[in-house]
């Protein structure tokens, strides 16, 4: 079980190694957007998809829907299969349908909600790792208000400006705020959840927290740059802000991995306590 | 069932409301302790203290420190019944 679990990270890397490979080949031809761009900007997705089948897999080692950990891994694993679900409606409307896409779109209903699957999940991953300990002592009370306040209204700046609200629109409008909002709270959430964990989890989850934790923090750099460029006319496909996606589905999928890999591994590992004596031993 | 179980109750079921079946197992692992969590029935073999002490130790290898933290919370209402000379040093 172990060496298929292994096998998953192998290929999912040399899928994504491919993928890295394929997009710097027609780095100087990409403003001509000719074939194999189209076909990179609309496959790439598939390592979202590895990433959210292995994420259900994990999810229920870790008690699916009825547990903390599980039900983060299950919702990170939704997100992913979201994000692969609107890259395939965009690429439908672009190559298929060949038509502007529309704003919004049924792709926005898929990559806004990844937004808040990610924002459920990332609630959850805060709880598992016990950020109510951190937050009775005033000062990470004041380091969590400071994050929020940061993150939330630079987005705010940046995006929401002096934005014209088209209030006819409603669903417009609500896009408009909700996706640079929205992204600014998973990553809030994220950043808050790291600081105030930090110096207390340990352990075998470590890793694979801090891992979907990277993730996030890839997977905003790539939302904001993508908002950012778009916003401004200059978004093209198959450049940088592709390549940040795939490194973000990337890394989500390599910790829904982890998280395989670390089940399995308690589930072998032999009692750490082994030499108590019968009777309970001396109290000190 | 003694005060000793009923807090390894406790933290067994805390901790499998966070990650689920393997809990139980991280917990069948711990000496001194029989289970049968189909029917929720602890017996502890021997000094209760140590064997929360050990059970800790043995969710700790998960989130470290945090894990520590969840146990003293679940433990939290019951460990003041518990005698002041033999209480679980992982606890306090």
């Amino acid at each position: 079980m172990s060496i298929f679990k292994n096998k998953i990270q192998i290929i999912l890397t040399l899928i994504f190694l491919g993928y890295v490979a394929w997009w710097a080949s027609f780095q100087s031809v990409v403003q001509s957007q000719g074939r194999s761009v189209q076909w990179f900007g609309a496959t790439y997705g598939v390592v979202a998809l590895i990433g959210a089948v292995t994420g259900l897999v994990a999810s229920r080692k870790w008690g699916g829907y009825k547990t903390i950990m599980g039900r983060a891994l299950l919702f990170y694993a939704l997100g992913l299969f979201a994000q692969e679900a609107g890259q395939i409606i965009y690429t439908y409307y672009i190559y298929g349908a060949k038509i502007q896409i529309p704003y919004p779109s049924w792709g926005d209903l898929a990559y806004f909600g990844s937004v808040l699957l990610y924002i459920y999940a990332t609630i959850l991953l805060a709880k598992a790792v016990g950020i109510r300990f951190s937050l009775k002592l005033k000062k990470y009370r004041i380091i969590t208000f400071l994050v929020f306040a940061v993150i939330l209204s630079t987005s705010y700046w940046v995006f929401l400006h002096g934005h014209q609200y088209d209030w006819g629109k409603p669903l417009t409008s609500f896009l408009d705020f909700g996706y640079p909002m929205g992204q600014a709270v998973y990553i809030s959430l994220a950043v808050t959840a790291y600081l105030l964990s930090r110096k207390m989890l340990g352990g075998v989850m470590r890793d694979g927290i801090l891992v979907i934790i990277l993730a996030l923090a890839v997977q905003y750099f790539s939302d904001f740059t993508f908002l950012y460029q778009s916003s401004r006319g200059t978004w093209l496909t198959g450049r940088w802000n592709d390549l940040s996606y795939l490194v973000a589905y990337f890394v989500m999928a390599m910790a829904m991995v982890k998280f395989n890999l670390i089940y399995s591994g308690l589930r072998k590992k032999k009692s750490t306590i082994i030499n108590t004596p019968a009777d309970g031993g001396a109290q000190e | 069932m003694d005060t000793y179980a009923r807090i390894i109750e406790r933290i067994i079921k805390q901790q499998e409301s966070i990650i689920g079946p393997i809990a139980i197992e991280q917990a069948e692992r711990v000496h001194n302790l029989k289970l049968d969590w189909g029917k929720k029935d602890v017996e502890v073999l021997g000094d209760g203290a140590k064997v929360i002490d050990d059970l800790v130790e043995q969710y700790k290898e998960l989130f470290g420190k945090i894990s520590v933290e969840v146990c003293k919370e679940a433990a939290g209402p019951l460990i003041n019944q518990l005698p002041k000379d033999n209480l679980p040093k992982a606890l306090v």
